[in-house]
């Protein structure tokens, strides 16, 4: 909407005290006596905001001239750093000029950024000065080029009897004066309607029809001199001619303001020059990039020509400038905005009573640490505000679930039932915007510091004011005081205890509250917890917003999935990636339960998703966190090893479901929604949980090269893990080894024996740990007992028949009766087990999840080469993905065959588990596990990405609606930035780093190469 | 405040008297029967009426119509009737009971007539999930407030509304029971914590009537839209042909605010 001055006019008042920008309505059109004053009211409620960015250009609109005064903006631009606000100025000028003339030294944590050299320079300044981040660099024929086009420009323009000439070579640049008269030496800015004047009439006694002629003359000057990009800008009194313009100095700062989560819209630009000058967009203009087209723009200059649309005018020079800086330092007190940006906004416009809870998971907050889910702020009966610690459980045995902690994101009011309630999750920065417009009106954000993990913060606006304490009590055990003139509160249970200590203030309808929790504790913890909050409240909301923001940002530039062509699935698939990031810690240990820190379903319980589906992703972008997973099965292999000693055996037995003490604490009987009550044998027979732990610590080691943890815990993994497959196996009269009374992965089949899947993982599993134990000769393990891991991993079956190409999944599957999905339902995915029953399921060829396809996926190396096809072809149509597990692994064996209407399939729907709610439990939490296959299969599947060794193989299998896929993974501590087109791969890298592409080993140097790709190859 | 007893002139009538007692104690209310009498009979239903204590009026007339006035004039809450005469298997509900049940605005209770006599210790209700029961939450804001009967709501999955996923089908179900029952307190239940829930899959009469059996339970309450012709009107039809204990059937929207209460208790809303 864009109301015309016509109407109104809306006069952009400058307080005195307060420096506040306002809107106000003003004189009609026919009584408006400045005209620059006119602006329509879409494009000043553009500016009249709490921006996070600011970029401005420095002389003209900063500063009058490069021998001002500039404390005052260095007071102001140091304030707005400290507020957490990053600020950028751009010059055509130099370092010295800028720096020397500001001399700010902000100490952050906004960052104060100097694109310098009208593009060709970016700084960094900090307490000790400017630090150069990046500069372009011309060639030497650049520069002769630039040199000889600038001096053809003057003898152009001379042979039109028309004296000028070249007055500086800067960096990339070559200046040319138009009018080297003493009167017009030093122009000031304020003055710039006059020189156009001067500068124009001068021309035209020449003949030359003003600047842009000028312009087009030196353009056409270049590029004959060998220039194939010249930028040429003219400021009236000069035209220069170089290798960049202030465009490549806004994507720059653009880039940097987007690498700490600040996004276009909340971006300021200010400048002096925005209108045209002589016909010649103005200089402030190529600032404009098409990429931050939703940004605030304000121009402070003259403007003799008016002002591009979007524009905001309020001309005034460097001492308006000045009050629109502070007025965004008085809009630290104003509640960010979350921007809706596509791709990145998980948007919940609703509250419904029915299926709120699922939505709430969705919603969840969390550092790692804690999670909060989304409820409304605001209570309601169908709500169910929850908050969590990861690894903090209460109770015992099977009933083991996690502790519920003092909730801090609760206010006092009540949602009435035709409440309208607006809930915004960025993904990119993390926050939470919750909005409520009913009895009680709301406007807030929250967030969980993912840069200061167990911080939680609420900024509100509450009308009328809200009353609530700060911290709401969870069922259980509770511990409540003062400590410090802060409230505190502990819940315990018998794995740990949440402390939370708050602080909280009020002003009219405002609500600032900071809680901060320690966890962990036997009892409860206050003085840690008050020393943490003292610590965050001292940081203050838009220091600890600014750090958070930038925390997640930096996150996302290690891992972040752009799918060019599917908006829909890219959405889905950044949810499911954020959902992976919030819900681990990348320090100490990680207990990540099968709904993460997001609902209480499986009781927050540690099963193999965390150690086959979530890791990988992990280990692949945040090292940190994979490894402290890791940690967690590490610090419970004293578990392990008794668990194996009570079943008779050796070495480590991981349990199938784990919590805090490491002893198995699945079920051993439990009702399904048939109401039936069953023996549950996972517990006791599910032992592929003993590989898949060994097979995590792999994949750390393969994508990390942690050559300490491969050397160290890692190894005693395998080792362990070995072992208990040694004193596993059975050998039979003829010397071929079995595992007994398993379960596979596809649970439908219980008690069998050799489950391919157990045996080859297995079999693998020794053939490692062999190979790890023996790089180093520390007698761990000896020569005796590796060889009979060697032999044993020789002589164990793993059902695969020549003569088909495909693995019975167990022995007796083929017998068993022959059935398909499609006989049974008519369509996927399908509970079979609730459907049929589980006594019709165990007798038939009906798969529950991905089992023998697992290994195709897990270990594509260690079974028969070729047999994807054949097993894909027989299992697929078998398996009733009546696990959450399932469809992303069918989808990335799909895509590597070459199936990829049908992988594209199976990963939307993937995609779709928790966002659809189909299974009508995502109230308990999100599918974690699911999320993670659904990276594994756009990562493993879709870009073909595997470690091999020190290189990387990348192989894409793309669907022709997608035009590119990006993904950034971190290998080897070098990250990587990948761009997969049908054509070529681009790989931006931060080291030397080896591709294998279509079977070759491509070295890559660090930036950019581009991979021309061959043609593709068939189907493995 | 009545519980209204319709009986006629079989053996069925004593299980509806004994249950229309049973009723009437739980409720704390008066119990009062009625016949309508067809070519002379009466003989039977005044002798059982008399051997229960229990006040017998006698009509003539259309027999649906002659109870609709009775209903009116006693002001009654309820009306406890026989599923039917035959007393033998499963044979379809009478076609007296099937007129009332759709179109009387009070609950009717429709006892089987080999329905045994004994106390009301745990009541069944059927929960749809879909809000569709609204009509039970102030029954069981009622029931809240009793010591007794204890009460299981029960749910029923169809083949067609398996959950796709059960990962853990234990923890699975556990999930989804938890969310059912979140969800329920929302629309039917007042206060989960003294509310048991089951669930099963298949066939939903089938399953009522063995959850029926199975959880020993003494009446099974469900709500409907008292059209027999609609998938839930089946159901109905299905329980009233075959289930072994009384059908208490709330038509929608109705509200239950007239229920008496013991001294003492805070009445509820609807």
């Amino acid at each position: 909407m864009r109301v015309l001055v016509a109407v109104a006019l809306v006069d952009l008042m400058t307080t005195g005290d307060s420096d506040r920008i306002t809107l106000r309505q003003s004189a009609p059109l026919s009584e408006a006596r400045d005209v620059s004053l006119m602006y329509d009211v879409e494009s000043l409620a553009s500016i009249a905001r709490r921006f996070e960015g600011v970029v401005f250009d420095w002389d003209g609109t900063a500063v009058a001239d490069r021998n001002a005064d500039a404390s005052a903006v260095r007071r102001v631009v140091e304030r707005l750093c400290a507020c957490g606000v990053d600020v950028a100025i751009v010059s055509g000028t130099h370092l010295g000029n800028v720096d020397g003339q500001l001399a700010a030294r902000p100490s952050g944590p906004g960052r104060l950024l100097l694109a310098l050299n009208r593009g060709s320079e970016l700084f960094e300044v900090g307490v000790d000065g400017p630090t150069l981040l990046a500069r372009r660099q011309a060639t030497t024929e650049e520069d002769v080029a630039l040199t000889r086009a600038a001096e053809r420009t003057v003898a152009a323009l001379a042979a039109r009897r028309l004296e000028t000439r070249v007055v500086s070579e800067r960096l990339n640049r070559r200046k040319i004066d138009l009018i080297p008269l003493p009167e017009w030496a030093e122009p000031p800015k304020s003055q710039i309607d006059r020189l156009l004047t001067a500068v124009e009439a001068r021309l035209r006694g020449a003949g030359i029809d003003g600047l842009v002629e000028v312009a087009s003359l030196a353009t056409d000057i270049a590029r004959e001199a060998g220039l194939a990009d010249p930028r040429v800008t003219s400021d009236a009194k000069h035209v220069e001619i170089g290798l960049t313009d202030k465009a490549d100095a806004a994507r720059a700062v653009f880039a940097q303001f987007w690498s700490d989560g600040i996004a276009p819209e909340s971006v300021l630009i200010g400048g002096d020059e925005f209108g045209t000058l002589g016909g010649l967009p103005g200089s402030d203009s190529f600032m404009l990039v098409a990429e931050v087209s939703s940004a605030g723009v304000c121009s402070v200059g003259v403007e003799p020509n008016g002002v591009p649309r979007g524009v905001v005018h309020f001309a005034g020079g460097p001492e308006r400038f000045l009050k629109v800086l502070n007025d965004q330092i008085r809009r630290r007190a104003d509640i960010p905005r979350v921007v809706v940006q596509k791709g990145w906004s998980f948007v919940v416009d609703e509250f419904d009573p029915d299926i709120g809870r699922a939505r709430e998971a969705l919603l969840t907050i969390a550092d790692g640490v804690i999670g909060t889910n989304g409820a409304p702020l605001l209570t309601h009966p169908a709500a169910r505000p929850e908050l969590m610690a990861a690894g903090i459980y209460d109770g015992d045995g099977p009933l083991t679930d996690l502790l519920d902690g003092p909730r801090w994101a609760t206010l006092a009011g009540a949602l009435a039932s035709d409440d309208h309630v607006l809930r915004t999750l960025d993904l990119r920065s993390g926050l939470l915007a919750e909005d409520v417009d009913g009895d009680t009106s709301v406007q807030s954000v929250r967030f969980s510091s993912l840069a200061r993990p167990g911080i939680a913060v609420l900024r509100a606006d509450v009308d009328p004011p809200d009353t609530s304490e700060s911290l709401a009590s969870p069922d259980g055990t509770i511990l409540t005081g003062l400590d410090g003139g802060y409230e505190w509160m502990a819940a315990r249970g018998t794995g740990g205890s949440i402390t939370a200590a708050s602080w909280q203030e009020r002003d009219a309808v405002r609500l600032d509250r900071i809680a901060a929790y320690v966890v962990g504790g036997d009892g409860a913890e206050p003085d840690r917890a008050v020393g943490r909050l003292g610590d965050a409240c001292a940081a203050g909301f838009n220091s600890l917003l600014a750090e958070h923001r930038r925390a997640w940002s930096r996150r996302w530039e290690r891992s972040d999935v752009r799918i060019e062509g599917d908006e829909e699935l890219q959405l889905e698939v950044r949810l499911a990636l954020f959902h992976l990031m919030a819900s681990v810690a990348d320090r100490g240990e990680a207990a990540v339960g099968a709904r993460g820190i997001t609902g209480h379903a499986y009781r927050g319980h540690v099963f193999w998703d965390a150690d086959l589906f979530v890791l990988p992703f992990l280990a692949a972008t945040e090292p940190a966190a994979a490894r402290a997973m890791l940690e967690y099965r590490c610090r419970r292999i004293p578990a392990a090893l008794a668990a194996a000693r009570a079943e008779g055996r050796r070495g480590a037995r991981f349990p199938w479901e784990s919590t805090h003490s490491g002893f198995d604490v699945s079920p051993h009987f439990g009702r399904d929604h048939s109401g039936r009550v069953t023996p549950i044998r996972t517990g006791e027979a599910e032992v592929h949980i003993v590989g898949d732990v060994a097979w995590a610590a792999c994949c750390y080691i393969d994508w990390t090269g942690d050559d300490e943890f491969a050397l160290g815990a890692g190894r005693q993994i395998l080792i362990e893990t070995a072992r208990y497959w040694a004193s596993r196996i059975r050998l039979d009269n003829s010397g071929r080894g079995h595992l007994y009374s398993v379960i596979g992965p596809d649970e439908y089949h219980e008690s069998i024996d050799d489950n391919a899947y157990t045996n080859v993982l297995a079999r693998w599993n020794l053939r490692r740990a062999a190979e790890s134990a023996g790089a180093v000769d520390d007698g761990a393990v000896d020569r005796g007992e590796l060889e009979t891991w060697l032999r044993l991993a020789d002589v164990l079956v793993d059902g695969f028949d020549p003569a088909t190409g495909i693995y019975e999944q167990f022995a007796g599957f083929f017998e068993l009766e022959p059935l398909l999905i499609r006989d049974i339902a008519p369509q996927r995915p399908i509970t079979a087990d609730l459907l049929l029953g589980p006594e019709r399921v165990r007798n038939a060829q009906i798969v529950k999840q991905a089992d023998v396809l697992m290994l195709h996926h897990l270990l594509p190396d260690d079974i028969e080469a070729g047999s994807l096809m054949a097993n894909l072809d027989y299992y697929e149509p078998r398996t009733a993905h009546g696990s959450s597990l399932s469809l992303g692994i069918h989808a990335a064996l799909l895509a590597r065959a070459d199936r990829i209407d049908e992988a594209l399939t199976a990963l939307r729907n993937a995609a779709a588990i928790d966002v659809d709610d189909l299974a009508r439990t995502g109230a308990g939490g999100v599918h974690l596990g699911a999320m993670g296959s659904v990276w594994q299969a756009v990562a493993y599947g879709f870009a073909g990405l595997r470690p091999r060794g020190d290189a990387l193989v990348v192989d894409p299998r793309l669907p022709d609606t997608w035009s590119a896929l990006e993904l950034r993974v971190q290998f080897r501590g070098i990250s990587l930035h990948l761009r997969l087109e049908s054509e070529a791969i681009v790989v931006i890298a931060s080291a030397p780093v080896v591709l294998i592409v279509d079977d070759r080993r491509v070295l890559c140097p660090r930036g950019q190469t581009r991979i021309p790709r061959s043609n593709r190859r068939g189907a493995p | 405040m009545t519980i209204l007893a319709a009986i006629d002139d079989s053996a069925a009538a004593r299980p509806v008297l004994d249950f229309a007692r049973r009723l009437a104690t739980l409720f704390v209310t008066r119990v009062e029967s009625v016949h309508v009498q067809e070519d002379g009979s009466g003989h039977s239903a005044a002798a059982i009426a008399q051997a229960a204590h229990i006040p017998l009026h006698v009509r003539q007339g259309d027999i649906a119509s002659a109870l609709r006035a009775e209903i009116h004039e006693r002001g009654a809450i309820a009306l406890v009737i026989g599923t039917r005469s035959v007393p033998a298997g499963a044979t379809p509900a009478g076609h007296i009971a099937l007129n009332l049940v759709q179109s009387l605005d009070l609950p009717v209770v429709v006892v089987p007539p080999h329905a045994e006599d004994r106390p009301l210790r745990r009541v069944l209700v059927a929960i749809e999930g879909d809000g569709e029961s609204h009509a039970l939450r102030g029954l069981f804001q009622w029931l809240d407030s009793q010591p007794a009967p204890e009460v299981i709501a029960f749910h029923v999955i169809e083949p067609t509304e398996l959950p796709p996923f059960a990962d853990s089908p234990v923890h699975e179900a556990d999930a989804f029971a938890r969310e059912f029952m979140i969800s329920a307190s929302q629309n039917v239940v007042a206060d989960t914590s003294r509310v048991q829930f089951e669930m099963r899959t298949g066939n939903p009469p089938r399953a009522l009537c063995d959850a029926a059996r199975e959880l020993d339970v003494d009446l099974v309450v469900m709500a409907w839209h008292q059209n027999l012709a609609g998938g839930h009107g089946r159901l109905v039809h299905e329980m009233l042909t075959s289930a072994a204990v009384p059908i208490a059937l709330l038509p929608l929207g109705i509200r239950l605010d007239p229920l008496p209460r013991p001294e003492g208790r805070e009445a509820h809303s609807a």
